[in-house]
């Protein structure tokens, strides 16, 4: 499998402290990697460098083997395009969702593709049923409940066919049913051979579904980077991200 | 919640993407989001603290005198007075406050010489107002520079003005933060789902702008509620006056002399 993002030496600074600090990672095309670390502790921060909306102050970002800095990301063929494969779902899906409708909102980046409005449709719908949204089609985002804006943000995400989704925090405020809907749609569009990064504070709920983990420290960096089975054979570092 | 994925989402090509003609919403995105960026730091924590210094309401009345002495003046030995007195206060700067005010100072004072070089060049006498302009600059970039937003709370407190006064200028300036980094998010949402070429970017303008009216306006009741619920009855408290009385008065006899001087020499 091919590498699909690389950092080299990265580190962020926002204009009152550290934001990231010497961060170096690989991430092949297709894994599942959960990103955890406590409050504070960078996961924000790395997410805007990945999906371009922050560039990093020192260090590397390559993504398909293109460096993706200032220059790159000035270009707007190139900008779309890259947009186009790198998917974000934000912590905060309030600001996320600025459409009159559910189905506008899930429809807005799909009207600017060559798509016929069938094709828009037929998306838009698949989207708010794959999320369990469909009832929601007609309402305005802004009057959402909180879990439901972020499942509506995830469709309107997912409608772009992203190769790459990022997910900061995605399960925060939903019920375990639907907690549980999200992880088994993110589990199969993994298997379709999407790359599926997530930040999450909740190890018991993910650590069946992520195959790897990243764990940040308060220094901003990483302290850990463990798959799936290692961890099962060491409980007391499972019992050290539990906390987290 | 279907079982199995559509097929579109199972395929990794990215669709060709339509050279646009409308830049206009990214390009302006960006460069508010750098401006919204600078403006809604937390500006307090990311300097160097000024202790020890002139009190804030001292500064605004002082601040505020020599803009309107220098607007209203056409004396000359005035104008070297106020020189001298900025620079004195420029020299207790510290390194990073002292680069920031000379810097401001500059581009502003450029721009201004800008605008106003024809007539430089047909008419001598408005080099006067060139360096009344410039030093007007300086002052109210000292100013700027040097005071955050809760000194200037501070200093509207202990001149006595309204609590009414006080609690418009604190909301608006919450809001005004507020406000900036809700546009950042939401710019930055619209960006991220820039794929192509918008038909309509000034409809999601549009969309941009009713969302943060909506916004603020739920944020305004949950925010006076909140005050409500910590027992804010629309009174704010006085905080001490300064323990240096000495250094207070040595700058309101400094500025009185200048307006004395104004007086007698300025007929
Ligand atoms: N816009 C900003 N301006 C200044 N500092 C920021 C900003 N955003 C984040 N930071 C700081 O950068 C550091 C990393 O923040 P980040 O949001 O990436 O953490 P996080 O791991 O996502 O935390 P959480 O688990 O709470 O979401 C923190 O110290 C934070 O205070
Ligand atoms: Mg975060």
């Amino acid at each position: 499998m091919s590498v699909t993002l690389k950092l080299k030496q990265l580190s962020y600074d926002y204009p009152n402290g550290t934001g990231l600090a010497n961060i170096n990672l690989e991430i092949t095309a297709g894994e599942f990697v959960c990103f955890m670390g406590p409050n504070g502790s960078g996961k924000s921060t790395l997410f805007n460098i990945l999906s371009g909306l922050k560039v990093a102050t020192s260090g590397a970002y390559y993504f398909q083997q293109t460096q993706i800095d200032a220059s790159y990301l000035k270009k707007p063929q190139q900008r779309q395009r890259f947009h186009q494969q790198i998917g974000f779902v934000f912590q905060n899906s309030d600001v996320q969702l600025f459409n009159l409708t559910v189905a506008d909102e899930v429809a807005f980046g799909l009207r600017q593709l060559p798509l016929s409005p069938a094709e828009i449709t037929q998306r838009v719908n698949d989207c708010l049923e794959l999320t369990g949204c469909s009832q929601l089609r007609d309402r305005v985002p802004y009057h959402l409940s909180g879990g439901e804006k972020k499942r509506v943000a995830l469709a309107s995400v997912l409608a772009l066919n992203p190769s790459v989704l990022i997910l900061d925090e995605p399960l925060n405020g939903l019920t375990p049913a639907a907690q549980q809907e999200i992880r088994h749609l993110l589990t199969q569009l993994q298997q379709a051979g999407k790359t599926i990064l997530i930040a999450s504070h909740d190890y018991v709920q993910i650590k069946a579904t992520a195959q790897r983990f990243i764990v940040f420290n308060e220094a901003h960096q990483i302290a850990y980077d463990v798959d799936q089975a290692t961890l099962a054979a060491k409980p007391e570092l499972e019992a050290e991200l539990a906390l987290l | 919640m279907s079982t199995k994925l559509p097929s579109w989402l199972t395929t990794n090509t990215p669709l060709p993407t339509a050279s646009s003609r409308h830049h206009f919403l990214e390009q302006n995105s960006h460069r508010l989001e750098g401006l919204l960026a600078r403006f809604s730091q937390a500006a307090e924590q990311a300097q160097p603290a000024l202790k020890h210094y002139l009190p804030p309401q001292i500064k605004l009345l002082t601040t505020f005198g020599s803009v309107l002495l220098l607007s209203l003046n056409q004396n000359l030995l005035l104008l070297w007075l106020i020189l001298l007195v900025d620079l004195g206060l420029l020299l207790t700067l510290p390194q990073f406050y002292l680069r920031r005010v000379l810097r401001q100072t500059l581009t502003t004072a450029a721009m201004a010489l800008l605008l106003i070089l024809p007539s430089l060049l047909l008419n001598a006498n408005v080099w006067l107002f060139a360096s009344k302009t410039a030093l007007i600059l300086l002052n109210l970039n000292y100013y700027r520079t040097t005071t955050t937003f809760s000194q200037v709370i501070q200093a509207l407190q202990q001149l006595h003005c309204p609590n009414g006064l006080i609690f418009v200028v604190d909301i608006t300036l919450t809001y005004l933060k507020m406000l900036g980094e809700f546009l950042l998010g939401f710019l930055q949402a619209v960006t991220l789902r820039t794929v192509g070429q918008t038909k309509h970017p000034y409809r999601t303008i549009g969309l941009l702008f009713g969302t943060l009216y909506l916004k603020t306006r739920d944020y305004a009741l949950a925010l006076y509620a909140a005050m409500e619920a910590r027992g804010f009855i629309g009174e704010y408290p006085r905080v001490p006056r300064t323990r240096k009385p000495w250094r207070d008065n040595l700058y309101i006899i400094l500025d009185l002399a200048i307006f004395g001087l104004l007086f007698l020499f300025g007929r």
